[in-house]
């Protein structure tokens, strides 16, 4: 027959076997999280659309996913204004279009403003 | 799209892509016999290299006295199909470069109203003091080119 001591001693070695799983278990997590940051967030699946998981700097750089779905990063571009619009230079300053072949990028505008992009032709 | 362009072009950045015509005139069509798709002795044709779409940008942007800065999509590759965005259409980007609202492809789908409405919510402006009429549609050629009605006689 036990006695009320070796009770009391199973008992609190049960507590400290528990404790210490639940002590491992969450520095397991903290290392996974720490992992997945390090490598950035995982691609989700095909047809998933959750929230848009965070990024530390406003960008479409090389590299980002593109897409035309909302949620997706707009894929950028490079293109010819008719004219150097003042407004170009408002928001591109020095790297505004000076000459008419001048080109601008998408991605020099993304960060300092939400972007409008109407497209259309004449006809 | 003037209007809205007035309201915010302090607050977003409007841009206009123009991209390949939707209703060209004929290949070789003279401009006295092309009708509204001449401008100036311009015949809006489809064009087969950038310059040729460049000067129509130019001329559609003189005509309509569009102050939005315009850029020329180039034809290979095109950033309009790229965009799925033939004939027209509107998108809204945020400032961390992710596309918040993609209005559907025009002409009849497109709504500069629609667009507004969102860009109001993307700057956390209220929804109300909309400067865009209700039927307006976003590069809509004919709503912006038709002359106001004759009267009969």
């Amino acid at each position: 027959m036990r006695s009320n001591r070796q009770d009391q001693t199973a008992l609190v070695a049960m507590v400290a076997v528990i404790l210490l799983a639940a002590v491992a278990q969450s520095a397991s997590s903290a290392a996974a999280r720490s992992k997945r940051e390090v490598a950035g967030p995982a691609d989700p699946p095909l047809g998933f659309r959750g929230p848009a998981p965070a990024i530390t700097s406003p960008s479409i750089a090389k590299g980002q996913k593109a897409g035309i779905a909302v949620g997706d990063y707009a894929p950028d571009f490079q293109l010819q204004p008719v004219q150097p619009y003042a407004d170009l230079k408002r928001w591109l300053g020095d790297k505004a279009p000076q000459k008419a072949e001048d080109k601008v990028m998408l991605s020099d505008f993304v960060g300092k403003a939400p972007i409008l992009l109407l497209f259309g032709s004449y006809t | 799209m003037k209007s809205l362009y007035k309201a915010y072009s302090d607050k977003a950045v409007l841009l206009l892509i123009y991209i390949r015509e939707a209703h060209p005139a004929q290949a070789g069509q003279k401009a006295e016999d092309a009708g509204w798709k001449a401008v100036e002795g311009t015949v809006f044709t489809q064009p087969k290299t950038f310059e040729e779409r460049r000067k129509l940008a130019e001329t559609a942007c003189t005509f309509w006295e569009l102050p939005i800065p315009t850029l020329v999509d180039t034809l290979e590759p095109s950033i309009g199909e790229m965009y799925q965005a033939w004939p027209n259409r509107l998108y809204l980007i945020d400032t961390e470069g992710r596309i918040v609202y993609r209005g559907m492809q025009g002409p009849q789908g497109v709504n500069v109203r629609e667009g507004e409405i969102q860009l109001r919510k993307l700057l956390g402006l209220p929804a109300g003091s909309l400067v865009t009429e209700p039927a307006r549609r976003a590069g809509d050629a004919a709503t912006e080119r038709q002359p106001a009605p004759r009267k009969r006689p």
